[in-house]
């Protein structure tokens, strides 16, 4: 025990560097409600230069005046069992931490901390909304000696409920099991769909950026974009093949950014394997090292886009108790495995889920999915276009609504196809796609509510679609028959019952 | 004779649930009555003040009619609802053309709320709504409960997982 935790104590200085840093992530993250009304003055101003200088001055000493206000009223200690934490500036809060709520304890080192031995410690419960508490810029003996402390006493829990041995807290006993090199990471970018958030994130920047300065990107494009694919030639066919090349670019620089995010992200991955809960260290400017205790783990996913089933690469996500109200697990509530081989899987498989068989039956959902799918979502909506088409006698138009739905039916036959669903020896699998697939194994034991939902054309046929609900997200299977259902629902009830074990 | 089997099984199934409070499907409709009320009130006033441009009077039969057939369903989807209470979980099932059976287990319960609005302790009622960790989507609310049953099934539960938790820590 550090009995100096005990009394109130301070983050170091340079967590002010921190809340700069986290002061400018949530501007930018609120991007266009944060400057367009800047710009707007900007727009506004005769002396444009002057305006923008004052502007930044002003901003700069806020953020910075921000951040010496929250470190200086940051205070936390260790009463206990327990962590409290007071801040905020205006508003005061007092937090209190049991230990036994504490569902990940990370350590953080930031470039900018680490000349100074500092780091951040993160400490997640489980159920909430965002992350607890982050004691910013604290000795690393520190952080290491309130980790240990939590763990120690998790465990001890742990072994007087479920008879666990309390050994594994040191990190002698650890073995590595996963590493990554620099190739992985890159199968890892192009493989998962981190892809899209380059345009969740860059999307509305854009956006913001063309509106505010729609003139001068019309004339920009006019003076330089247009010129430069002249040698494309000209009409019809010059403006596809521009367009054409232009798409590519911005998918190149999707995954450019994307395997950027993964090298950032997961740089020097290692996982380790205690008895009882895995750690793993990665990150090139940052560098995380996170724990996670194995008994938390709700659900082992494999997933990879077309791309990563090309190089035969996989992505393992390991669900833990998800805060989001969605029902759907956040993304700092996953752990995640990077660019796995299929041969490397079922290793890691039995190191989350010991129990779990190698090989569970899987069905395919009944066919019928096809039809109602490929009505409903595109030859009626795609009908009643074609007839709104028609009374303006835009016979051509009318024509590509009707094969754009004849189009859609090979792909609604492949993503029936990608439905598969089983469960045996207690455990439930799932899996669903398109042209790259998802793949949930889950133990009926974690399972959290279950429902049977039958529309009225499901109920000539008696099928029905399953919803179950795990902690950590949920797994819908449609169009099963009501026979299927009610078996896995028992044993769902069955599995709930026999095994007492905790599920978190 | 599997199939057989396989009726009977759900034959005995939904003879164990059991249905909501008798006057729960008249509340159910002067619930809805009341809603439809409001909404006409509100249609009527701003009608009043905009020269009747928002709700044509020629609209306000139609108007009564879907709200006198929303009634009726409501009071058909009342007496639809039935739920069964096993020794280790709770099961519900609702729905006229959309059917759903929700299942949960006790020990996935994390807490239990029991509510009455004016309405409900005017007619002896009360509606139990469980959570589970599973988020929004996986809690399972059970409405026009007479509320002598809503407090003994919360009473069982909360019985059950206090037993249960005692067990694991012996």
């Amino acid at each position: 025990m550090n009995n100096s935790l005990t009394d109130w104590q301070r983050l170091s200085l340079f967590s002010v560097i921190f809340f700069i840093g986290k002061t400018l992530i949530s501007l930018f993250k609120q991007a266009l409600s944060t400057f367009a009304p800047m710009l707007l003055i900007v727009l506004a101003s005769n002396k444009k230069l002057t305006v923008i200088l004052l502007l930044i001055a002003g901003l700069s000493l806020l953020i910075i005046g921000n951040a010496i206000l929250q470190f200086w009223f940051f205070k936390f200690r260790r009463e206990g069992e327990k962590i409290l934490i007071n801040d905020g500036i205006f508003k005061k809060n007092h937090r209190v931490i049991n230990f036994d709520r504490v569902q990940n304890i990370n350590i953080l080192t930031p470039i900018y901390f680490r000349p100074f031995g500092l780091v951040i410690l993160k400490i997640e419960t489980a159920g909430s909304k965002g992350n607890e508490a982050d004691l910013s810029g604290i000795p690393a003996a520190t952080a290491a000696t309130l980790r240990t402390e939590i763990l120690q006493h998790q465990q001890s829990v742990s072994a007087q409920s479920s008879g666990y041995s309390a050994t594994d807290t040191s990190e002698d006993d650890s073995k590595l099991v996963v590493s990554a090199s620099l190739k992985d990471l890159v199968a890892y970018g192009i493989s998962s769909n981190g892809v899209f958030f380059f345009l969740a994130i860059f999307g509305p920047l854009l956006g913001l950026f063309f509106t505010s300065f729609e003139g001068s990107t019309r004339t920009f494009i006019r003076q330089f974009i247009v010129p430069a694919f002249e040698f494309l030639g000209d009409g019809s066919s010059g403006k596809v093949g521009g367009i054409l090349l232009l798409v590519s670019f911005v998918i190149l620089l999707m995954f450019l950014f994307s395997i950027l995010g993964a090298i950032y992200r997961y740089y020097g991955y290692k996982l380790s394997s205690q008895q009882t809960s895995l750690k793993r260290h990665s990150g090139l400017l940052t560098r995380f090292e996170e724990s996670l205790k194995i008994i938390k783990v709700q659900t082992f996913v494999t997933q990879s886009n077309f791309i990563g089933r090309w190089i035969h690469r996989q992505n393992i996500i390991l669900g833990q108790v998800a805060s989001s109200h969605l029902g759907q697990p956040s993304k700092r509530n996953t752990f995640i495995i990077p660019a796995r081989k299929q041969s490397q899987i079922p290793e890691l498989r039995k190191l989350v889920f010991a129990n779990a068989p190698d090989e569970i039956p899987e069905h395919a959902i009944d066919r019928r999915y096809v039809l109602k799918t490929w009505l409903i979502w595109f030859v009626f909506p795609m009908m009643l276009v074609a007839a709104n088409y028609l009374t303006q006698q835009s016979y051509q138009a009318a024509g590509i609504a009707v094969l754009f739905s004849l189009a859609m039916l090979p792909l609604v036959i492949r993503r029936w196809h990608m439905y598969r669903f089983g469960h045996a020896q207690n455990y439930g699998a799932f899996q669903s796609g398109l042209f790259g697939f998802k793949r949930t194994l889950f133990p009926l034991y974690k399972v959290q509510r279950t429902e049977i939902r039958q529309s009225p054309l499901q109920r000539r046929r008696n099928l029905v679609t399953l919803r179950i609900s795990l902690a950590a997200g949920e797994v819908v299977i449609p169009y099963i028959s009501m026979q299927q259902a009610n078996q896995y629902l028992e044993s769902i009830q069955n599995a709930i019952k026999t095994n007492r074990a905790p599920w978190f | 004779m599997n199939s057989q089997s396989t009726s009977q099984d759900q034959a005995t199934d939904e003879a164990d649930f059991l249905s909501l409070a008798d006057n729960y499907p008249l509340l159910s409709m002067i619930s809805t009555a009341l809603s439809w009320g409001i909404i006409l009130l509100v249609l009527l006033a701003s009608a009043y003040f905009m020269n009747w441009v928002i709700l044509p009077v020629f609209l306000i039969p139609a108007f009564l009619l879907l709200a006198a057939l929303s009634i009726v369903f409501s009071y058909f989807s009342a007496k639809a609802c039935s739920y069964r209470r096993g020794d280790f979980d709770l099961m519900f099932q609702r729905g006229l053309w959309w059917k759903k059976k929700t299942a949960v287990s006790f020990s996935r319960i994390q807490h239990i709320d029991l509510s009455h609005g004016p309405l409900e302790r005017k007619f002896g009622l009360a509606t139990l709504k469980f959570f589970t960790a599973g988020g929004a989507h996986s809690d399972l609310t059970i409405p026009g409960l007479p509320k002598a049953d809503a407090e003994t099934i919360r009473q069982h539960i909360l019985d059950f997982t206090e037993a249960e938790y005692q067990s694991s820590h012996e």
